[in-house]
């Protein structure tokens, strides 16, 4: 009977430990299913007491620590305990100290990729061989659940970080072929050479906004879209660099005044802007980049027509040269005709200098090139020296023109000399010289910055026009020997000037020592050593008239030899 | 909970004697590893996510007591 007895109980054991392992089967089978690090513990956890009689302490993983610990193993004090044990335990497990059990273990947690951890379990009394190898199994399979959970992860980041990556890629390609397609359209109005028109259509057409191009001051140059501005704005001078300056120090393209608008600059002096009208501001990034494309396109064309204008502007200036210099009359008509320009009719030469201090030379050429072209004075220009030639086919009031160009150069002083009218191509190097001279009698006048014309020279122009220099010499030297000689021999004397100012203004004692910036006592004392030393009486009109046309044959001789015909 | 699993039991002996093929339902989201231990223990089939385990071992319900004590 006792033999029976003994026999159904170790059947009874058999079947439970073969059901254990079943158990532990389903138990594995539901942890590898699981991704969550806490649901794989907490299932295994929660079966220990079920396969074996013991108790789960916690699992102690070593890049996390203490992850399921039971109420013993809240316990600080005990987790203190069980982590300095588990800090110099070999990887392979062993008997563990644990508070109030009086038997425990640490079971290693391992997967192929290595040691992770360990899980803790205490007990009334050592279990036996049966129930420890399931607790070593169970150890094991959360060992390979977690290590199966923690690839999910990575899985689950690498395809997230694709999934990332594609849709960053999907948006970049969609971008680029929008942009490719922004550039194919505005690469083949370039293409095409429809100009500045063109751009403005292509631009109109990709956004749907209107679209203006406009030049640097603001007029209009190209228009495409609805509701065209008649007559069209057009802001101050100030704002309309300030406006610029801030475009050209943007990244990109800016709002200003209901528009979109960049800035195509292909050299420091050629500008151009390109708006999109959008008062309600609902442009997008394409239409930014639709923008940016279209100023490339812009400066490009601008460029092309800056080449052209500037190639045409060296042959206009290669023939205005030659003109000055003399040349032959039929070959300079030809050329002139195939520039589109009329030689044959009446020109004069104006020559415009600048006063004071000499400017840099290109800026003062544009600047005169500007002002005769807004002023209609002429078309054909050349530089000479610190001068600048021009060859006008007109006669304009010359202070307007000269006005014009000090505006250009922003105050900057200048003085104009004309020359007198010539109908033939052999006299526009006269016309040179004569406008030359005006603008040296000019200078050694000493009086304001004005428009000389020679023609208005009165007898200076008479002077100019003797072809014996010595005779006008031999004149000057007889009615002013002694004082030039005097002056010439004394410092700081100037009795020729005295004498000059003093008969320019007919004799005037108080016009004469405001002109000369000195006292009247002075002046009269100056006309006293006159008197003495030339021995003429200023008072008689006819050696009045004998000394100021000395006098002004003296400046026209000076002038006449500064200047070589 | 022991309670439960003893009735888990009983049950059986109950269904043994009557014409009847019963399935005991369960969530796995509410059920934790001891109760799928004990479950496997004291049932001869066990469907787990469509997959059916067999357990020819499965204890009776005085057996199971008997190796709970």
């Amino acid at each position: 009977m006792s033999t029976s007895v003994s026999a159904a109980s170790v059947d009874i054991s058999l079947r439970d430990q073969l059901s254990n392992l079943q158990a532990l089967l389903v138990l594995s089978m539901r942890m590898t299913d699981s991704e969550d690090e806490g649901q794989i513990l907490k299932l295994a956890a929660t079966a220990v007491p079920s396969l074996a009689r013991c108790r789960l302490f916690g699992a102690c993983l070593e890049d996390g620590g203490w992850r399921v610990t039971s109420d013993a193993g809240s316990n600080a004090q005990a987790q203190l305990d069980v982590d300095a044990q588990l800090a110099v335990m070999s990887t392979a497990g062993g008997a563990l100290g644990i508070l109030q059990e009086p038997w425990g273990w640490a079971y290693p947690l391992r997967s192929v990729g290595g040691h992770f951890g360990f899980l803790a379990v205490g007990a009334d009394a050592e279990p036996d061989a049966g129930d420890q190898f399931l607790l070593r199994v169970l150890a094991q399979q959360i060992g390979v659940a977690l290590a199966s959970a923690l690839h999910h992860a990575h899985q689950r980041e690498q395809a997230a970080d694709l999934r990332t990556i594609n849709t960053a890629l999907a948006d970049t390609v969609a971008a680029l072929e929008r942009s490719t397609a922004i550039h194919d359209r505005l690469t083949r109005t370039a293409v095409a050479s429809e100009g500045q028109e063109g751009i403005a259509k292509a631009l109109h057409e990709l956004t749907g906004f209107a679209v203006a191009v406009e030049d640097r001051h603001g007029n209009l140059r190209a228009w495409a879209g609805p509701d065209q501005p008649e007559p069209y704005p057009k802001a101050a001078t100030a704002q309309r660099e300030a406006m610029l300056q801030k475009a050209l120090d943007g990244a990109g393209p800016i709002r200003h005044e209901g528009r979109l608008l960049t800035v195509a600059q292909p050299r420091e002096d050629v500008v151009g802007v390109l708006a999109v009208v959008d008062p309600d501001g609902v442009a997008t990034e394409q239409t930014k980049v639709a923008l940016e494309h279209g100023a490339t396109v812009l400066a490009m064309e601008l460029a092309r027509l800056w080449g052209l204008a500037e190639a045409e502007l060296r042959l206009r200036r290669d023939l205005t040269e030659e003109l000055l210099s003399g040349t032959d009359e039929e070959s300079a008509i030809a050329r002139a005709e195939a520039l589109g320009y009329d030689l044959e009719r009446r020109h004069r030469v104006v020559v415009v200098e600048v006063s004071g201090k000499p400017r840099d030379h290109h800026a003062f050429f544009q600047a005169v090139r500007r002002a005769a072209q807004d002023c209609g004075v002429g078309k054909l220009l050349a530089g000479r020296g610190q001068s600048v030639v021009v060859l006008s086919d007109t006669d304009r009031p010359w202070e307007m023109f000269r006005s014009a160009v000090e505006q250009e150069l922003r105050g900057g002083p200048c003085r104009v000399g004309v020359g007198s009218p010539c109908d033939r191509v052999v006299d526009i190097p006269r016309s040179h010289h004569e406008a030359q001279l005006a603008l040296r009698l000019q200078t050694r006048s000493g009086g304001p910055d004005q428009a000389t014309a020679f023609d208005d020279l009165g007898v200076y122009r008479l002077l100019a026009g003797v072809e014996d220099l010595a005779t006008i010499e031999k004149f000057v030297r007889d009615w002013l020997d002694d004082l030039l000689d005097y002056d010439a021999g004394k410092e700081a004397s100037d009795l020729v000037k005295t004498l000059g100012v003093y008969l320019e203004h007919g004799g005037n004692y108080d016009a004469t020592a405001q002109d000369l910036s000195v006292h009247r006592s002075t002046l009269k004392y100056r006309l006293q050593r006159i008197r003495e030393i030339s021995g003429h009486d200023l008072a008689s009109p006819d050696t009045q008239f004998n000394l100021q046309l000395a006098v002004r044959a003296r400046a026209t001789m000076l002038a006449l030899r500064g200047v070589s015909p | 909970m022991d309670d439960f699993m003893k009735y888990e039991s009983e049950l059986n002996n109950f269904v043994e004697q009557q014409p009847v093929a019963v399935m005991c339902l369960y969530n796995l989201e509410m059920v934790d590893g001891g109760i799928l231990v004990d479950l496997m223990k004291t049932h001869s089939k066990l469907i787990l996510g469509g997959m059916l385990l067999q357990n020819p071992h499965s204890l009776s319900p005085d057996e199971f007591l008997a190796t709970s004590v």
